[in-house]
């Protein structure tokens, strides 16, 4: 599903984020991604999104090379992914539906299938009596959820979660990640980056530990790297 | 793009207009005030023409024959004088004719008139009209220069004049539409910015769910469109208006160009510089926006 072959990351400015990375996460998996802020997370998961390019190195995603990808296909290599940001990233002007219709109509879909679809997922997220309702008008554990249901809209194969408990109550992160868990039972394949050791602990999952922009720990390959536990 | 997409989009460039409407109002304002301004400057243009044309008309040159060119010979330099290229027409007035028509001109004329038939002073002539009186003096010099000519008469001056204001008219007008587009294009330009500033956080979701560049930049350019069209429209009925009801003072020496004529001229070329300006306004904004990703921009 995702594969980085030895991918490095430098910045123009200098930074080096990521070192000679190599990984590769199969389809249906439920990976964490933890590490201090500024060990290279963030550029990790850009680097999926294509929003930036490797220095060196492979990644393929969905089985096409990003390398190959050329500008004007970024947008639907993106369709086949849904991301979900720290700071839920809603449209305080648009209700619950409207924010989650709204990358529906970003990809072309008719009022029809909008009609259709939306309700569905506000459902799945436990969101349907909310809809009418604007972002700020809801918990911060609502309005991640309306995010969720903005990145699963679109029926993406891959679902990038980006510190998604980062701006919640802590007794509410869990089920945030639960219905990550739920999402992930029906088949997508879900990256989540986060430093909450409590939650990574209790979700007995795949973990990714970068460091310094290496992967230092990785428990589906104790021998690749030293284990953060030991 | 799909075309239900297309309805949606263009909904989104009203919502553009109308939740940035301060701006969009005042870059309507300014789009107009620059629309009237080649407007009038057109039209100032068209009834430059107008007089000129006027003048060309009745801008005759009369060429007197020898006193020895009788009738008949009259007619062969009538043939010479129509060849001249720049010769619109020419009559033959006979001697008779011509004293008749001054004997018109004077007041108790018939006295004079009976008095003066026995032994007429005046020559055969010709009343020449050109078709273009930038060719004035050259043709003047032609017919100077034909046999059995004696004078070449006309107002010189009247004409040159005209031809130079015409062209500084022409001139100024087209500096005054140029600069006039610049400053359009910049209002436009700016105004969508700042939609686009307060919508960036959209953008960046939009680019984040997998928008194509034109899904993103479409409704900017409607944006744009919107206050063309409307600009382009509202120019047109206050050009009309201001041009019609203006006191332009009742003794006027020419009568105006009337603007039922160009109405839709104007119509069609303001609103549709409107809609260009626009488009082009739209994808200048938003160039910069495209070049960069989700997370840059919102932050």
């Amino acid at each position: 599903m995702v594969e980085f072959r030895n991918v490095s990351k430098t910045y123009d400015n200098g930074t080096v984020a990521l070192k000679n990375v190599s990984l590769n996460v199969q389809k249906g998996e439920f990976v964490f991604i933890v590490g201090a802020s500024g060990a290279g997370k963030s550029t990790f998961l850009k680097l999926i999104m294509r929003e930036e390019v490797p220095s060196g190195g492979e990644i393929i995603v969905n089985g096409r090379k990003l390398s190959t990808v050329r500008h004007r296909d970024v947008p639907f290599l993106r369709r086949t992914m849904g991301i979900v940001f720290q700071d839920f990233r809603l449209i305080d002007k648009m209700t619950v539906y409207d924010n989650v219709a709204f990358a529906m109509h970003v990809v072309g879909a008719s009022s029809r299938e909008i009609r259709k679809r939306v309700p569905y997922i506000l459902s799945l997220v436990g969101l349907e009596e909310k809809a009418r309702c604007l972002p700020t008008e809801l918990s911060g554990g609502e309005q991640q959820r309306v995010g969720l249901a903005r990145a699963l809209v679109n029926n993406p194969s891959l679902i990038i979660a980006d510190e998604p408990t980062g701006n919640i109550d802590p007794t509410l992160s869990y089920e945030i990640v639960d219905l990550l868990n739920e999402i992930n039972r029906r088949g997508t394949t879900v990256l989540m980056v986060t430093h909450e050791h409590q939650l990574v602990k209790r979700f007995h999952r795949r973990v990714v530990e970068i460091s310094d922009g290496c992967v230092v720990a990785d428990s589906a390959d104790p021998g690749s790297a030293r284990n953060a536990d030991a | 793009m799909r075309i239900g997409s297309i309805g949606y989009l263009l909904r989104e460039g009203i919502r553009n207009f109308w939740s940035n409407r301060l701006m969009s109002f005042a870059s309507v304002g300014v789009l107009i005030s620059c629309m009237l301004l080649s407007g009038g400057s057109v039209l100032i243009s068209l009834n430059v023409e107008s007089i000129m044309a006027k003048v060309e008309q009745n801008n005759l040159v009369m060429v007197y024959l020898n006193d020895d060119v009788g009738v008949l010979e009259a007619v062969k330099v009538g043939d010479e004088i129509s060849r001249i290229p720049n010769v619109a027409e020419s009559t033959l007035v006979t001697k008779d004719e011509g004293l008749q028509e001054l004997m018109e001109q004077v007041e108790d004329g018939d006295a004079l008139l009976e008095q003066l038939a026995a032994d007429n002073p005046l020559p055969n002539a010709y009343r020449v009209t050109l078709d273009d009186l930038e060719q004035y003096d050259v043709t003047v010099a032609q017919l100077q220069e034909l046999d059995g000519v004696q004078k070449v008469r006309g107002e010189s001056e009247v004409p040159k004049k005209i031809i130079q204001v015409e062209h500084s008219v022409n001139g100024v007008l087209i500096w005054i539409i140029a600069l006039l587009i610049v400053v359009s294009m910049f209002i436009i330009t700016n105004t969508i910015r700042v939609t686009m500033f307060n919508r960036r956080k959209e953008i960046s979701i939009m680019k984040s769910v997998g928008a194509t560049d034109w899904f993103i930049r479409v409704p900017f350019v409607a944006e744009g469109m919107i206050i063309g069209i409307l600009s382009g429209a509202l120019a047109t009925l206050l050009l009309d208006y201001i041009y019609n009801n203006v006191s332009w003072g009742s003794e006027m020496f020419f009568s105006l160009v009337s603007f039922d004529r160009y109405r839709w001229l104007f119509a069609a070329a303001f609103v549709g510089a409107g809609i260009i300006f626009g488009a082009i306004g739209g994808v200048i904004s938003i160039g910069r926006y495209l070049k960069s990703e989700g997370g840059d921009l919102y932050e």
